[in-house]
């Protein structure tokens, strides 16, 4: 991989980021509604013009939307977000709290799928169209099928029926406080998100598998008595693991921003719950900051992919140009 | 022209080969797929003319009864008639998903088709747009559009249009690079046919197939989110009936009324599953090294 290549391909990558803010700026500046009627509620009634006018200039809603664009994004480049217009917090420090909890949830949830997923992935792929590939097959795309937020309220009511267990965020405890208690709370949302995972990971297993099956190198390595597991795993396998891990980062960062539902259900305090409550309270700042870091994080996840995939693949190197 | 034959010996992709449609029933999966995504357009039309129940109908002496004559599929916390409102909620949730994935395939393919062709500055702006886009995670750019747009399902089938024209634009980019290469479309060029004659009648035939392939799978996804921007509250408001409201309502009452759960929810996954399905018999009954 050459240095040009890579200067070039991090060029298009920050290009890509400063499109992002301005997706994100332009298409939460058309929110509905007056925020700061949103966060007086039924006192903003009572707010004189005079009023109304100062708390506009305030929070820098007088000025042009140009103005206010490069505000924000001067406030971005300083690593400074905003404020909260709800709590007056700094968005920062909501992300800081809420980031880790996503992190988290997301990891486990991969460190669940990516296994399941590739062993059933092989399991099918050993033998196409028989009753354990169309079964697997079968499993995968209910797992793919059933919604997310189906599964969460069923386990949800099953661990309130089972062990009187309902989950809530004001007793949410960070892994810091107890490594069980909050693998208590975590486990049951990551098993959810990992049904899903495991489904797309199965499916990009099974043919990339088989393609690799095909190959001439697996019959010399059968031909010349490599043991059936051996061919497998390191002839088979190891061949097809380059789209595997392409799916694995690429679903890691759509991860990021897709914990929401879960979040929601069983009442955590990530990212997802944050960027909810943003959307309900209209609190722009929040909602503006939590789609930029998941946006800007998948933008760096892709890239990080992209270049792996390059270090992996011999083929690819020489290429200066994406495939 | 005997079926065995058309086994054995692939004809050409002219006259005499059996419709798209055939192709696709003639699959396993199509055929399911065609069978399940049937089952639930049906359901949707009788909806709309109202057999037997009203999906608003309250009544205050029948609530969160089990499945029954009166009641097929129960009733939810309002004496509400849950077949009448899984009916409803499948129409609504087929109208999003028609509605955003036209927009998307209309708006995308063309600028797809358009950029692809013409090449030059068009296909780069079109190019760096896509890729800002498609920056977004799927799921939270449709949340993000949803929270400036307003609910409505409108708005869900305008949020989740945006997401998908970006994929249409690439799905029927890539084959256009190809067919403008090609003799035929060279051919035409000598011949002196106008671009406007090239791209309609010579190269827009020949990138259907991908296209439609990629609407069978958009389908399916903008029904997904529907229910999961629906269930979060963000989506179709109460009380219209919608799949993933529904769900959402009835977690207070599962698993004991497991009924208000069960329907709606099986309703979005043979919708989800379905689609699938067909998009994988249009994959095979297209694919010309197949057919």
């Amino acid at each position: 991989m050459s240095l040009r290549y890579l200067l070039g391909r991090v060029a298009g990558m920050l290009g890509t980021l400063v499109g992002v803010a301005v997706v994100v700026f332009v298409v939460l500046r058309a929110l509905p509604g007056d925020t700061i009627t949103a966060k007086l509620g039924t006192q903003a009634a009572t707010l004189t013009a005079d009023q109304r006018a100062a708390l506009r200039h305030f929070y820098g809603l007088d000025s042009s939307p140009v103005t206010q664009f490069f505000r924000w994004f001067g406030g971005l480049l300083h690593g400074d977000l905003g404020v909260s217009m709800d709590t007056g917090v700094p968005v920062t420090h909501l992300i800081g709290d809420a980031l880790p909890v996503t992190l988290e949830l997301a990891v486990l949830a991969m460190v669940i799928a990516v296994p399941v997923g590739v062993l059933f992935g092989m399991l099918a792929a050993s033998r196409p169209g028989a009753v354990r590939d169309l079964s697997v097959q079968g499993v995968g795309l209910l797992g793919l099928a059933v919604p997310e937020f189906v599964v969460a309220t069923v386990t949800v009511a099953w661990l309130a029926s089972a062990f009187a267990y309902t989950p809530s965020a004001g007793t949410y405890v960070s892994i810091g406080d107890s490594f069980g208690g909050n693998l208590r709370q975590m486990l049951y949302p990551a098993l959810v998100l990992a049904i899903g995972l495991a489904a797309t990971v199965m499916r990009t297993t099974r043919s990339a598998y088989l393609e690799a099956a095909g190959s001439d190198f697996v019959r010399t390595a059968r031909g010349k008595g490599v043991t059936e597991a051996r061919v497998r795993f390191r002839h088979i396998l190891h061949n097809a693991g380059i789209p595997i891990v392409t799916m694995v980062g690429i679903q890691f960062g759509y991860l990021l921003g897709g914990t929401l539902v879960v979040e929601q259900v069983f009442a955590l305090p990530g990212l997802g719950r944050l960027l909810l409550d943003g959307i309900l309270h209209q609190d722009y700042a929040i909602v503006q900051g939590v789609t930029l870091l998941v946006a800007a994080a998948f933008v760096v996840v892709n890239f990080g992919v992209d270049v792996v995939y390059r270090l992996l693949d011999p083929r690819t190197r020489s290429e200066g140009r994406r495939a | 022209m005997t079926r065995a034959a058309t086994l054995v010996a692939p004809a050409p992709r002219t006259a005499g080969q059996p419709s798209l449609p055939r192709r696709i029933v003639a699959d396993r999966n199509g055929l399911i797929g065609v069978v399940l995504v049937g089952l639930l357009v049906v359901v949707a039309v009788v909806s709309l003319v109202h057999l037997g129940q009203d999906p608003l109908a309250q009544n205050r002496t029948g609530q969160l009864a089990g499945p029954s004559g009166a009641h097929w599929l129960g009733t939810d916390q309002f004496g509400r008639d849950i077949a009448a409102r899984v009916a409803a909620g499948v129409f609504a949730s087929l109208r999003v998903a028609l509605v955003s994935v036209g927009m998307a395939t209309i708006v995308g393919g063309l600028l797809g088709v358009l950029s692809g062709f013409a090449g030059g500055v068009l296909d780069a702006v079109v190019g760096r747009c896509t890729d800002v886009l498609f920056a977004f995670p799927a799921t939270l750019l449709a949340l993000a559009l949803v929270a400036a747009l307003g609910h409505g399902w409108f708005n869900t089938a305008i949020a989740i249009a945006v997401v998908y024209t970006p994929i249409f634009v690439r799905v029927a980019r890539g084959p256009v690079l190809t067919v403008r290469e090609s003799e035929y479309v060279k051919a035409g060029r000598v011949l002196g046919f106008s671009r406007s004659r090239l791209l309609f009648r010579h190269v827009l035939p020949n990138v259907g197939a991908p296209i439609a392939v990629q609407v069978a799978l958009a389908l399916s996804w903008a029904i997904l989110t529907e229910a999961g921007l629906s269930f979060l509250g963000l989506g179709t408001q109460p009380p219209s009936p919608s799949l993933g409201l529904m769900v959402s309502d009835a977690r207070n009452f599962f698993p004991d009324a497991w009924w208000t759960l069960l329907f709606p929810a099986l309703a979005v996954v043979v919708a989800v599953v379905g689609l699938n399905m067909v998009g994988d018999g249009l994959r095979n009954a297209l694919d010309p090294r197949r057919s």
